[in-house]
């Protein structure tokens, strides 16, 4: 008790000391970065953008609409390696750049081409980055070029990859997790997503997630698969939660709409003796029809069976056909059946792993697509047939 | 200055959670890649028979310190000569712990602040509470932490479920071998083998007779606790990246994100690892100063205090870098760890009992 008055000043003088702001690094002193490109110069150098908020523009224009400013800027600056173009960045910029909120990073596809072991580091080593981000390939264009298109829906068109992304049901964040996942794991090779510039309304672009890069094992672009292949091995890998199938039906003469969720995978790996890997991927999912132009009247089970099966058995052929397409053609493992292989037959995939590369392109893969067919909608055969015309 | 069972449960969890989570859960702990957790089972097996070693010891003379009952199983010269590499022990590591806090610090939240100024305001912080109540204050301030620790942990762990991918765990042990797995123990093992403190704390106890209970349980809890985050960082890292961040713990939580607004929760878990540490920290501080009064029969223990804090302060700016740092936890985990935390109390356990034996008959 003796102690009070003493203790009471030293409070008062914590109070003094620890409640103000010392150096004063405020939100006037900062600049947002939300999204940021890297291309390669004709020289060999690189060119860094980044896109950074304007805040009081964002203010204005939630307020009183768009009135034609734009509420970000983008500043560039070019250097051997990122540390020297952020530096060039910097001596044009009259606040502190803060990444915590970068969500996406464009790489231009000249650079992809030429590899991007270089630029992989910076972004998990510096602890102001965070690694939940997502990186994507330019396909022919520049980063630079991304961040310049505006889009007429969010206030930051950075904002808007990232929004697509999430809105055809793949998870946002972890594509830059994943490559380095992938490139670090024995046999896996690293993928990216992508995005290209097109001819959008009037005279605007607008930016399109194209598909999926894939990159060698030494982090260079080998080439695309696209949108629809790359849901296919998104389903491969479970990371997917929304897609539509459209399907010609040759006895209806038309064709038929699905949209499936619930996916599931099951993979079934062998291994003979002569290093002869067989693969049985059975995709699962449910299904629900969302346009039917054919006579067929759905609300019969032998019509909907019949739409059932030619929809599993020719998604079944084009997830086949994306499966090739990756095994011969870019010879890359971007479908995960190395894991699958370590997961199931560890002993033997201790043995090849070394030479997996080779192994991978001459894998038996066997597809069997299984949509349940749940629901057909609110109506049975299309409204605008008359009576007759539907085929029971 | 007496403790309860309970308070010495959450002395031992506190102190060693944390800093085992994110320091020795490094490049090191995951040899075994994916198997890491078994590591961390290893390290857990090896802690438990550490700790119980060091228990019974102390209760072979719950009355005394490791100081006053090493010289009773040893005689008064050759007990001191053991004493002197556990004196230096403390007092180094009581150094190394204030720098790698202020190195996290320095990378996690202030870059432009002096290390210095972040070691001078901890080691404030470990003067007052040692000085104003010495073991009692620690450990009620332990009793009051440690419950917020485990609950922000768990709070963590339930933020990154959705992260998690089960499969990374698969397939054990095909991966890795026995070498490895016993290997990344190791490190794990030399933090939760720092419990072997207890030889100092168990003389305070009220009832000594808990002891075992307690330390054991302090043990398994902080165990368990750092089981969990090893697993949780392998379901989201995957099986290689982990050993090559130098706080994957740390990079781990930056990852969290919930339905994109609950973010950045890594300030959260900086601030409570903080707290562990300031209750480590002050616990060794409070042992080394206790220690060496008791070592050169010192009257008023808290008048070592004036010597130690400098001297520990010094210790902490000695290393040049992060790496000179981690070099000492090499060294900690070859030298340190089997010789003075295993050996030496596994030699006085037995020469005290038969001791005891022989003098009762």
């Amino acid at each position: 008790m003796k102690h009070r008055p003493t203790a009471f000043l030293f409070l008062i003088l914590c109070i003094a000391l620890t409640t103000g702001c010392w150096d004063r690094e405020e939100l006037t002193d900062r600049v947002f970065d939300l999204a940021a490109s890297t291309d390669l110069n004709k020289d060999g150098t690189y060119l860094t953008a980044a896109q950074f908020i304007i805040p009081s523009r964002i203010e204005q224009s939630s307020k009183g609409g768009i009135g034609g400013e734009k509420p970000y800027f983008i500043v560039t600056g070019s250097g051997k390696n990122i540390l020297e173009a952020i530096q060039k960045t910097r001596q044009k910029l009259s606040r502190i750049i803060t990444r915590g909120h970068r969500r996406n990073y464009y790489i231009g596809e000249d650079l992809a081409k030429q590899g991007i072991k270089d630029l992989l580091d910076e972004f998990s080593r510096d602890p102001g980055n965070r690694i939940r981000m997502d990186m994507w390939v330019v396909k022919g264009n520049t980063g630079l070029e991304v961040l310049q298109v505006p889009y007429p829906l969010e206030k930051i068109p950075a904002v808007a990859t990232l929004k697509i992304h999430k809105a055809i049901g793949a998870a946002s964040g972890t594509t830059f997790l994943e490559f380095l996942m992938a490139s670090s794991t024995e046999g896996s090779c690293p993928t990216l997503p992508v995005v290209d510039i097109v001819p959008g309304d009037s005279s605007q672009r607008t930016i399109r997630l194209y598909g999926r890069a894939i990159f060698n094992h030494d982090y260079q672009l080998a080439g695309y698969i696209n949108f629809v292949e790359g849901a296919y091995r998104a389903w491969i890998l479970k990371e997917i939660s929304y897609l539509e199938a459209e399907e010609y039906i040759p006895e209806a003469g038309g064709s038929v709409g699905v949209v499936i969720t619930n996916f599931g995978i099951k993979l079934k790996s062998s291994i003979s003796p002569e290093n002869k890997v067989k693969m049985e991927i059975e995709l699962s999912g449910v299904g629900r029809v969302s346009e039917n132009n054919t006579n067929l009247d759905l609300r019969m089970l032998k019509n909907l069976k019949l739409v059932q099966n030619t929809i599993n058995k020719k998604t079944s052929e084009h997830v086949l056909e994306m499966v090739t397409k990756v095994q011969k053609q870019y010879g890359a493992d971007v479908l995960g059946f190395n894991e699958t292989l370590n997961r199931q037959h560890p002993r033997e995939w201790n043995k090849i792993k070394g030479q997996w590369d080779t192994i991978f392109k001459d894998i038996k893969v066997t597809v069997n697509v299984k949509v349940n067919l749940k629901s057909v909608g609110l109506v049975g055969p299309p409204l605008q047939f008359k009576e007759g015309d539907s085929k029971k | 200055m007496k403790i309860s069972g309970y308070q010495l449960f959450w002395l031992i969890f506190t102190m060693e959670f944390g800093m085992t989570a994110i320091y020795s859960l490094s490049s090191d702990a995951f040899v075994a890649k994916q198997d890491a957790w078994i590591s961390i089972i290893v390290a857990t097996l090896i802690c438990i028979f550490t700790t119980f070693v060091a228990v019974r010891l102390s209760l072979l003379y719950p009355e005394q310190t490791f100081i006053q009952y090493s010289q009773s199983i040893l005689g008064k010269w050759l007990g001191k000569i053991i004493l002197v590499p556990y004196i230096l022990m403390w007092v180094s590591v009581t150094g190394i712990i204030l720098r790698e806090y202020a190195d996290f610090v320095f990378v996690a939240l202030f870059s432009s602040t002096p290390l210095w100024i972040v070691i001078l305001i901890m080691l404030g912080a470990i003067v007052y509470v040692t000085y104003s109540g010495g073991l009692r204050s620690i450990s009620r301030c332990s009793e009051i932490i440690g419950p917020i620790t485990v609950l922000s942990t768990i709070l963590v762990i339930l933020l990154s479920v959705k992260d998690w991918n089960w499969l990374r765990i698969l397939p054990v042990y095909s991966n890795s071998g026995l070498l490895p797995i016993v290997k990344g123990g190791l490190s794990p093992a030399s933090f939760l083998a720092e419990s072997f403190m207890v030889v100092m704390l168990i003389a305070f106890m009220t009832k000594p007779e808990r002891a075992l209970v307690s330390s054991l349980a302090g043990v398994a809890a902080a165990s368990f606790a750092v089981l969990v985050m090893t697993l949780f960082i392998i379901m989201v890292l995957g099986p290689n990246l982990p050993a090559k961040f130098i706080y994957p713990m740390y990079s781990v939580v930056t990852y969290i994100s919930v339905m994109e607004f609950i973010q950045n929760v890594d300030v959260l878990n900086v601030l409570i690892w903080i707290i562990g540490i300031f209750i480590k920290a002050s616990l060794y501080f409070f042992i080394t100063s206790y220690g060496t009064a008791q070592f050169f029969h010192i009257k008023k223990w808290k008048n070592t205090i004036w010597l130690i804090a400098p001297i520990v302060f010094v210790i902490s700016l000695l290393p040049r870098n992060t790496n000179e740092v981690m070099n000492f936890a090499k060294f900690w985990r070859d030298v340190i760890f089997p010789v003075n935390l295993v050996g030496i109390p596994l030699l006085l356990w037995i020469i005290g009992s038969i001791r005891k034996k022989y003098m009762l008959q």
